[in-house]
């Protein structure tokens, strides 16, 4: 550090612009790190992901093909897919996690996928400027009795993306007519992590029922509570909190189970 | 460094848009949140008024204190009570008016305000949007939408979606729902929004411009999209997958992106992610550039006449 500091000192102002002129010419373009979300294959509900070249549409100008690496993971957090795929211009995929564990020989009810879109020639201005680049995606969830989600993912799997602190959604669960409601929550850290998950009275904030998670590393953990004994499906709203996020913005999917089979899923 | 907006109307400073969705047979529900506590000395609590427009757009009607919402707490409104039209679907702006900035507005109910509280207010948080049916099935989606095409808060009057989540099967559809609103005086243009449906290899399988006339929602199916382009459409439980990508070079407009099985009655809701959200630069002249790059690109068709 120190003799960096040196020569920089003793470098002359054109020399020290010229040599940052070439450094960021040559630097590749900054990608986040990949970008993450919860599946379930639990035989009652498939996923797919959602994928587009996403660089196509940021920068037309340049024809862009690239690999699109996917990783599945298990609930303790265990890589059970890693699987590269080449990508050209505007082109999509939409990946059926439930083909690609079985192609793999895996078999797997809920994990994490994460995806990373790295384009053939990183170091095209074209890229750059678009800042920081971050594979974006989204979930499809399909169940039975017409069941149908669209989830985007919230985090990234950022090693040094800090724990935040207790969290409470804005939206409001209203209890009339439901069987049960699901929580599921990802650990997108390299560390485990421990929480407090729940729902809550919408109005009075008291806690009606929750249920303490240990998290393992890159884990994924399902809560469900029910109507009746959890809470009561009285009419009265509720909300779902928990004691800390493992990661920042690493919310829990909130499903609501209804009695007739039928559910609805989205990001808390 | 301070940066005053004079004569801002205070009913566009914290705005929540939403539609209902009657044609579908879903009621609307929102629950509008004020986490204004977070921000200090700016903490306030709001005034909520309404506008409901009519489904022409062409109509409108004005209510003031529809409710009240105090810091960190939340007030639940269901919209079926300020429906006017049955059958059809309506957009209504939930007007947040900050409470001690009511008295500061002049006679047209503007206020001279920093442009930073603006964006605190609006940005502390989003508010929920759910379609219920009367046997309880419930589904929505979180998210903000400022007071687009007002000059005042952003000069930002384009719209980019993309978004890889078409699902088609013999009973499930997807629906881009986009709604075109202004708080500017005297506005009146359609906007035009391009839009191009791609399979996985990149092939456009159909495009088209949808024209949407202001302070309106429209609904536009993916599979009536594919089926004007000539595809066939699935059978059974054969289902389809395409990406959408649109381009609105006239206004901001506020898109969802709606799975529908009608047979089942079941619904998926959720908002698409700003080109932001994919590239941390994409804002001002870098926005701009792409959006000239894709008008070149040759994936969406010639805008019509």
């Amino acid at each position: 550090m120190e003799l960096k500091k040196r020569v920089r000192d003793a470098c002359p102002d054109f020399a020290l612009q010229a040599y940052r002129r070439v450094r960021d010419k040559l630097a590749p373009a900054k990608l986040t790190a990949p970008v993450v979300q919860m599946y379930i294959n639990d035989g009652d509900i498939q996923t797919t992901a959602g994928f587009n070249n996403f660089l196509s549409f940021l920068a037309a100008g340049v024809q862009t093909s690239g690999k699109l690496r996917v990783t599945l993971r298990d609930a303790d957090g265990a890589r059970l897919v890693d699987q590269t795929m080449r990508l050209n211009h505007f082109e999509n995929r939409f990946l059926d996690i439930q083909a690609m564990l079985a192609r793999y020989g895996k078999q797997s009810r809920l994990g994490l996928i994460s995806l990373v879109f790295v384009p053939d020639h990183l170091r095209d201005q074209a890229y750059k400027r678009l800042g920081i680049l971050a594979s974006q995606f989204f979930m499809f969830y399909k169940g039975g009795k017409g069941s149908i989600a669209m989830v985007h993912p919230s985090s990234t799997l950022d090693p040094h993306s800090p724990s935040s602190g207790p969290f409470i959604t804005n939206q409001v669960v209203d209890t009339v007519g439901l069987e049960a409601v699901t929580l599921y929550q990802c650990n997108p850290s390299q560390v485990p992590h421990e929480l407090t998950i729940g729902l809550q009275d919408a109005e009075t904030k008291a806690v009606v029922c929750s249920q303490t998670l240990n998290l393992p590393p890159l884990g994924v953990r399902k809560v469900s509570f029910a109507a009746g004994s959890a809470f009561s499906a009285n009419g009265r709203a509720l909300r779902v909190f928990s004691s800390s996020l493992p990661t920042a913005n690493s919310k829990p999917m909130l499903c609501r189970s209804y009695s007739d089979g039928r559910f609805s899923m989205s990001h808390s | 460094m301070a940066s005053v907006v004079q004569a801002f109307m205070l009913k566009a400073l914290h705005v929540f848009q939403v539609r209902t969705l009657q044609s579908l047979g879903f009621n609307t529900r929102v629950t509008l949140s004020n986490k204004s506590h977070n921000k200090g000395a700016l903490a306030t609590d709001y005034r909520v008024d309404l506008t409901v427009y009519s489904p022409d757009g062409t109509g409108s009607t004005y209510r003031e204190g529809v409710a009240h919402l105090p810091t960190d707490a939340a007030v639940r409104l269901d919209c079926t009570q300020w429906q006017t039209h049955p059958g059809q679907d309506q957009v209504m702006i939930f007007h947040l008016m900050p409470t001690r900035l009511l008295s500061a507005a002049n006679g047209a109910g503007e206020v001279d305000i920093d442009r930073a509280e603006i964006w605190s207010l609006f940005t502390a948080q989003d508010h929920y949007v759910e379609y219920y049916r009367l046997d309880g099935f419930s589904s929505g989606v979180l998210y903000q939408s400022g007071a687009f095409n007002y000059r005042k808060f952003s000069r930002e009057e384009t719209t980019v979606i993309q978004a890889p989540k078409v699902f088609l099967t013999s009973t499930l559809d997807t629906v881009l729902s986009v709604l075109h609103t202004s708080f500017e005086p005297n506005y009146h243009q359609d906007a035009v929004l391009r839009c191009s449906l791609l399979n996985e290899q990149a092939k456009p399988v159909a495009q088209w411009t949808s024209r949407i006339k202001p302070f309106t929602g429209q609904l536009i199916s993916m599979r009536q999209a594919l089926s004007a382009g000539g595809e066939a459409l699935p059978v059974g439980d054969d289902m389809r997958s395409y990406t959408l990508l649109a381009l609105c070079e006239n206004a901001a407009l506020l898109p969802l992106i709606l799975n529908v099985d009608a047979a089942r009655g079941t619904l998926a809701v959720e908002h698409s992610l700003p080109p932001m959200y994919y590239g941390h630069s994409v804002t001002g002249p870098v926005r701009a550039q792409m959006i000239a790059e894709l008008c070149c690109s040759g994936i969406f068709a010639k805008e019509e006449v």
